[in-house]
This record gives C-alpha cells, structure tokens and sequence, in this order.
C-alpha cells in the first residue's frame, strides 16, 4: 500500500470526492464506510438518552458534593444556623430556667442532629413555617405528609429531585439540606422566645 | 457531529467547570453532551455493554470534575479527558478481569489475525450477497476482536481531524497516522473475501 493510495482510502472512508482515485480503492473504501455507519447507528444513544445520563450525574455530582461551590456555602449557612440557634435556646433556656423555671434543654446535640435522615427545622411559629413549606410543596407538585407528635410537626416530602431548578431553590431558601435519595423528613420545632 | 473546531468550546466549559459555583453545572452540562456519546461508543468497540458503558461515563465525569484542578495544560485537554475515560474503562477490566483484544502483545495479535484470516478463507460469500454485505459482515466481525481499531476507522469515517483521533488514542500525531496505516492493513484483511465482489461488479 503506497502512501498516495492510503490517503485516497483513508479520504473516500471519510467520504470525501476524489476524482483521481482508484476506483476499487474508493469503492471499497465507500463500502466500508457504508459498513462501518450501519454499526455505528446500531450502538447510537439518542438525545434522550444523553440528557437521562446528564440528569443522573448531575445527582451524583451533587450528593458527593462535587456539584458547583455553593452547596459548600449553603452548608456553611445551615450549620451556622444551628449554631446560632443553639446558642440562642441555651441562652434563653437558662434564663428561663434561672427565672421562670421552665425545664432546660440539656443536649445541644439533640438540637442540631435530630434523629435519623431527619432534619430539624426550629420556627417561632411551627404552624405558619409549615404551611409556608406546604404551599411551596404544593407548588412545585411534590407530594408530602404531615405527622404530629406532641409539640412537633413531622413533615415528610416524597420525590424531592434536587437536579431541578426550582426544587434546588426550594431547598436553598428554606435552607433544607440536599436529600441523598429523595426524601425529605423536617422536624419542625419550636423556638423558644426570648 | 465530528469534534473539529470546538477546541476553544471544550477549554471554555472546562473552565467552568473549575470555576465552581452555578457555572460548573453549566460547564459539566456542555462538556457532557460533546464527550459522552463518544466515549460510550468508544467502550461500546471495546466489547463492554451498554449497561457497564454508561456507568464508566458517569465514573468518567466525575473523576474530571473531580480531578479537574490537576490539568496543567501540558497536554491538550482533548488527551487528558480521554487518558481519564481510558483509565476508567481499565479499572473497569481490572475488576472484572476482562483484558481486551488490543492488549495483545505483536506475537499474540499476529497468531489472533492469522486465525481469524485463515478461517475467513474457508467461508465462502453467499451467491447472492453484495460487495456491502460482505463488507458488513466483515466489519463487524474486525470489530469483535480488534475493538480499538475498529473504533478508530469510525473516528477516520465520522472525520475526526488527525489530532482528535491522536488524542482518543494517546499517541502523537505521527504515530496516529502510523497507526490508522496499520488498521488499514488489519481491515482489509479481513475484507479478503469480498474481492470477488468487485471482480464481480
């Protein structure tokens, strides 16, 4: 095989004119390129299927916290605020303690970890936080339930696909970490006044 | 649609991609829809199946996002995805203990290709058959054992520019041209019995 030859094959597989080529050469050239384009499009992955592959690594781009910087911001504010909250309720725990006599809560722990997948959400007021939540639920077309156990409200979404947008904004404003599967368990609680 | 001029387009949504915060997905997002569909393809010729394709895609996007901070740019970035894509699809073969066919070393390949032509002399072309068909058929069977070669026709017939080609198989671009010379040679020996097509025609 000369090396002009080998150009006028490897130019008629990749389906360019030559007019001054073999014509077996290109022939057999035309054929396997033919060939070679029917076992191709065996194996060819629509754009369906590219999108369903991006929407999976998006996922787990984001539960192994390699999705974008702000996630680490978001968690830094979230932590900070259970931070915060603590310090406020044992704060205000033993004043009241000291003056009112109402019962400490003794595990800062308790406050910031919940049980579980469970994260706890402390409002001033627990209803009008829950039907804050709820609404925006309802608006993004996400199915939940609604538990209550003494002074707490237990609210559990389901489907909670934090790829979207708008769930991710959801999450983010209300300041909701990102769910490994996709459910969500909030505890709400709540805040003592001062 | 072959990767030609997107060489600034793939630097562009790399950046990004190390740029972090909302543009990172947006990077990801691109460099995905440009480098997914021809790695699996390219896993697909090394004989893997769909199912073990798209799952060292996704292993393969998230070892770039993950390491995207050790590019330097010594090489192209075309070469670094693709070391990475070819480093997953190895690992792949490590844990399964699968070694594919253009691993073979000179004499290994040599003994494979002999066997491979001698038994092709005995199979005689269909009456009825066309010069395609039996190209076809004799594709496809190149295909089943030299993966990688086969692979690389498809990059020449898609019109993958020497570079990109260069790239996908970690070699330099002389080198490429030596090698897409001796995939050549490999093919049209297995394309042998379709000559009586074109003596035919």
């Amino acid at each position: 095989m000369n090396k002009d030859e080998d150009q006028d094959w490897l130019d008629a597989l990749a389906g360019k004119q030559n007019a001054n080529a073999d014509p077996e050469v290109a022939r057999r050239a035309a054929a396997l390129r033919q060939a070679i384009q029917r076992h191709n499009a065996a194996m060819k992955s629509g754009e369906a299927d590219v999108e369903i592959g991006l929407h999976k690594l998006k996922f787990r781009l984001r539960r192994e916290d390699l999705s974008g910087g702000e996630r680490h911001t978001f968690l830094s504010n979230r932590y900070f605020q259970f931070a915060m909250a603590a310090t406020v309720v044992l704060t205000v725990g033993l004043t009241m303690r000291l003056y009112l006599h109402e019962q400490l809560i003794q595990n800062e722990a308790e406050i910031m970890r919940g049980g579980g997948d469970r994260q706890i959400v402390l409002a001033p007021d627990p209803e009008a936080r829950l039907k804050q939540l709820t609404s925006e639920l309802d608006r993004l077309g996400i199915k939940y339930q609604i538990e209550r156990k003494e002074r707490k409200i237990l609210l559990k979404a389901h489907g909670v696909d934090p790829v979207k947008d708008d769930v991710a904004t959801f999450l983010e404003q209300n300041q909701i970490k990102t769910p490994v599967g996709m459910d969500v368990e909030l505890d709400i609680r709540p805040m003592a006044k001062p | 649609m072959p990767m030609t001029d997107t060489t600034i387009d793939d630097q562009n949504n790399f950046n990004l991609i190390r740029q972090g915060g909302k543009m990172r997905d947006k990077g990801v997002a691109a460099l995905y829809r440009r480098y997914a569909p021809h790695f699996r393809k390219f896993y697909l010729y090394q004989g893997l199946s769909s199912a073990d394709a798209e799952d060292i895609v996704q292993e393969t996007f998230v070892k770039i996002v993950r390491h995207c901070d050790t590019f330097t740019g010594d090489s192209p970035l075309a070469a670094w995805l693709w070391r990475i894509a070819r480093n997953c699809m190895n690992d792949h073969f490590r844990r399964t203990k699968v070694r594919p066919t253009d691993n073979l070393d000179d004499e290994e390949w040599s003994a494979l290709e002999l066997e491979s032509v001698t038994m092709r002399t005995y199979d005689s072309p269909p009456a009825n058959g066309t010069l395609e068909d039996c190209v076809e058929r004799g594709f496809n069977e190149f295909a089943k054992v030299f993966g990688e070669r086969a692979h690389v026709l498809s990059m020449v017939m898609e019109g993958f520019d020497t570079a990109h080609i260069a790239a996908t198989i970690q070699r330099s671009p002389g080198a490429t041209r030596e090698y897409i010379s001796q995939c050549r040679k490999r093919i049209e020996s297995f394309l042998q019995p379709c000559k009586e097509y074109l003596s035919a025609a």
